[in-house]
């Protein structure tokens, strides 16, 4: 009853310093993926004293993901101006089998992203279906094309999602990740700050 | 000018002897109304703010455009095809009962008459698997989308990450 009392009051007190509320606690989680230059990433320890701004993707998704994306550079770019410098961005794909290291570089390359306070990650489908499950992600495979090779091309069904997770690494809100309100993502972040 | 009179005069025979022949193959097939309409008809379609997706070389990409069908006969976009990648298609997003994103094949989008289809982020797009070569910022690629009535209509789109990002140039149809 104390600890149910404790907590609401809490959630109570984070919620009148920010009006964000408390989704999901990651701060005992430990996952280990890899980002785009095969560096070793513990999330979300790694990241731990930082707001993070978090995209689900996969790249072989030539529509939503691609918005996703370019929805968290506008958010950099604002955060940027705003001159708020504790902020990591962060994409996890959810297609390891093709998402290497190598193809998330080349992915934020030919987009000219600014990778100085952005990662994507990548690692072993356990790890990574876990932090999906906990977060509540949904990412399962849907249609694929076959190519004249006979090479089978997998897209996925999957959540648009950005969460928006705080310096303790809990996740405080989640937005639209392909139709995000990008001056709400940079209320919410400066309301963190 | 005597000395051409001889081949001339072969020239309308065999003219003549050819459209004999067409006409007798023609005759043994019996070409439906509807395709004869058609094949009269212009091709009708306009398509205009052509742009693609960056994309690397063996991953995939969209492009997006508007199409116009000018005609008062409804057409249907019944394809693409590139020499960019493996494969083209054209695709649609689409949205689940509880709210998840998800992409499928649409092997035919009807076009109505004197209306517009836009191909455009969140909805139908042309898609591009596993590209033979990269597709950067700024460059210009060919690509075809076929209709049922219009035939083949070639288009040129500039790369660029969302429409209206920083590239002044617009996409458009091969003269």
């Amino acid at each position: 009853m104390k600890k149910i009392l404790l907590l609401t009051g809490l959630s109570l007190f984070v919620w009148g310093c920010n009006n964000l509320e408390v989704i999901e606690d990651l701060s005992d989680d430990q996952y280990k993926f890899i980002n785009q230059d095969s560096s070793a990433v513990n999330f979300p320890e790694k990241y731990k004293g930082k707001i993070v701004v978090m995209g689900f993707i996969f790249t072989n998704c030539p529509d939503i993901c691609p918005l996703t994306t370019n929805n968290m550079r506008l958010i950099q770019e604002r955060v940027k101006e705003e001159g708020i410098e504790n902020v990591q961005f962060v994409s996890l794909s959810f297609d390891p089998d093709f998402d290497t290291p190598a193809i998330l570089k080349k992915y934020a390359e030919l987009r000219s992203l600014d990778l100085s306070n952005w990662e994507f990650l990548t690692g072993d489908i356990d790890d990574i279906h876990s932090l999906l499950k906990t977060v509540q992600v949904f990412a399962v495979k849907g249609d694929s094309s076959v190519t004249p090779k006979g090479n089978v091309i997998q897209y996925y069904i999957h959540t648009d999602r950005i969460a928006l997770i705080d310096q303790e690494s809990v996740i405080r809100k989640n937005h639209f990740g392909s139709k995000a309100n990008i001056e709400e993502i940079v209320d919410g972040i400066k309301s963190l700050d | 000018m005597k000395s051409f009179k001889p081949i001339f005069i072969l020239l309308i025979a065999s003219s003549i002897t050819f459209y004999s022949c067409g006409q007798n193959e023609g005759d043994s097939k019996e070409v439906p109304k509807e395709e004869i309409i058609q094949k009269e008809l212009p091709a009708g379609i306009s398509v205009s703010d052509v742009w693609i997706r960056p994309g690397g070389e063996g991953m995939n990409t969209g492009a997006f455009c508007v199409i116009t069908n000018n005609s008062e006969t409804p057409d249907t976009l019944i394809g693409a095809s590139s020499d960019l990648a493996e494969l083209i298609e054209v695709h649609e997003t689409y949205e689940t009962e509880s709210g998840q994103m998800g992409m499928r094949h649409v092997p035919a989008i009807p076009v109505e008459a004197n209306g517009t289809l836009e191909l455009k982020p969140g909805s139908y797009h042309v898609m591009f698997i596993q590209l033979l070569k990269d597709v950067t910022v700024g460059t210009e690629h060919s690509f075809t989308l076929n209709f049922k009535n219009g035939g083949a209509v070639e288009l040129t789109g500039i790369v660029k990450d969302m429409p209206g990002m920083g590239m002044k140039k617009q996409g458009k149809m091969k003269e």
